[in-house]
């Protein structure tokens, strides 16, 4: 197999990556390239990422079971009222108000009935459901599009607003507790390396360089120079709490050394590097840009 | 709703796999090992499936390791079977058996 033959399809690729679920999408993108280049062929492959993404969609829908509960039934609800004259003259308002009880049903089923998540889906059907019908009756004309066409575009337009209006409960404890983990990794992180890397170059200025500047970008105290000071590789939430004139050497911060005894906790945290990675990078933070003044002479 | 802790049979089969395979367990080596050991092409999406309800049931646990060049630059993810995972196949084992005594035309066919 030479270089070119060696590389997978790429519209599959592409396919993996956009219509896979997040969890095990680079892992299993990996496996099928891995087992490709043991020398299978290109419709294997192919065969191997549509049963992917086909599970996909079937175990995400298993899991959002309340928002396809609430699209099935509100289309369903939605097509039938169609054909009743009475609701002719503002259909699709009608129809969603009718389709809400089917998801206050669902909620009520899944234990995570909330009005707030009730409420939004119902504000998005009714801004989602008005667009479609408003377009496609200008552009072609009611009676044309096919029946087939309208389900699916209204359950699709539901699944949507359902999507974007409600959230399970699990998944938003997961963020909760997700985030949690991460500010106290965080912490504890800042805590540790904060205290022991504090440096201050020329010693005999202390005393003077004691109670100001106070707060950041503020000036030097009199007879005062510049230390060359800076936060080396730093994540966001640190680079935020450096708001005192007290520099790092390595990597962290230095700040409110009472912190000192705290114990550290062991914390499994994997999302740590990305979070640090997708944060700003305080490279030179510059504390002591602009010319010098005393602190009182600006009160 | 009491929570459904029992394996299905895919489950069943690839914890069994991950037991087998120890520390170096992920997609490609389990479903070579479904292969070889117990007959089945099982489609690699089918097997990461599993082993997330597999996770999400508390019996297996995961690590991302390293990215290789062979795989794209993309990393492979560990499974490892947690003490619950083989307390599950055990129980699945015992229930099995229970199941298959005393069923006259099986034992027939066994002797």
């Amino acid at each position: 197999m030479n270089g070119k033959e060696s590389n997978p399809p790429r519209l599959a690729i592409w396919l993996m990556r956009h219509a896979c679920p997040r969890s095990n999408n680079e892992a299993l993108t990996g496996d099928l390239v891995e087992r490709f280049r043991e020398g299978r062929s290109y419709g294997w492959f192919w065969n191997q990422v549509l049963i992917a993404i086909t599970v996909g969609v079937l175990t995400e829908s298993r899991r959002h079971w309340p928002q396809v509960c609430y699209a099935i039934t509100g289309t369903v609800m939605f097509t039938a009222f169609l054909g009743i004259p009475i609701f002719e003259r503002n259909p699709h308002v009608l129809q969603v108000l009718a389709a809400l009880p089917a998801l206050a049903v669902a909620l009520l089923m899944n234990c995570s009935f909330r009005w707030a998540s009730l409420l939004r889906t119902g504000v998005i059907s009714v801004a989602l459901l008005e667009i479609p019908p408003i377009l496609l009756a200008e552009v072609i004309g009611p009676h044309v599009i096919p029946a087939f066409f309208w389900f699916l575009l209204i359950f699709s337009t539901l699944l949507v607003s359902a999507w974007l209006g409600c959230r399970s409960p699990q998944n938003a404890g997961q963020l909760v507790v997700k985030h949690s983990r991460v500010v106290q990794r965080q912490y504890i992180e800042f805590v540790r390396h904060g205290e022991y890397d504090m440096k201050v170059a020329g010693g005999e200025k202390l005393a003077l360089t004691s109670c100001e500047p106070m707060f950041t970008r503020l000036r030097l105290a009199l007879r005062t120079v510049p230390v060359p000071a800076r936060v080396i590789g730093d994540g966001l939430v640190t680079a935020l709490r450096t708001g005192i004139d007290m520099t790092a050497q390595r990597s962290r911060a230095a700040a409110l050394n009472g912190a000192k005894g705290l114990e550290l906790l062991k914390v499994k945290a994997p999302s740590i590097p990305i979070q640090e990675a997708v944060a700003l990078r305080a490279e030179d933070v510059g504390h002591l840009h602009g010319g010098p003044a005393h602190f009182c002479l600006l009160r | 709703m009491p929570k459904r802790n029992y394996l299905g049979e895919l489950e069943l089969m690839v914890l069994l796999a991950l037991s087998r395979l120890g520390d170096d367990a992920y997609g490609v080596p389990i479903s070579k090992e479904l292969l070889n050991l117990a007959g089945r092409e099982v489609a690699l999406g089918s097997i990461y499936a599993a082993l997330d309800r597999l996770q999400q049931k508390g019996f297996v646990t995961s690590l991302l390791g390293d990215p290789t060049p062979e795989r794209g630059g993309r990393a492979k993810r560990y499974f490892r079977v947690t003490p619950a995972g083989l307390r599950a196949v055990r129980m699945t084992r015992t229930a099995l058996t229970n199941l298959w005594s005393g069923i006259p035309l099986l034992e027939g066919r066994r002797s």
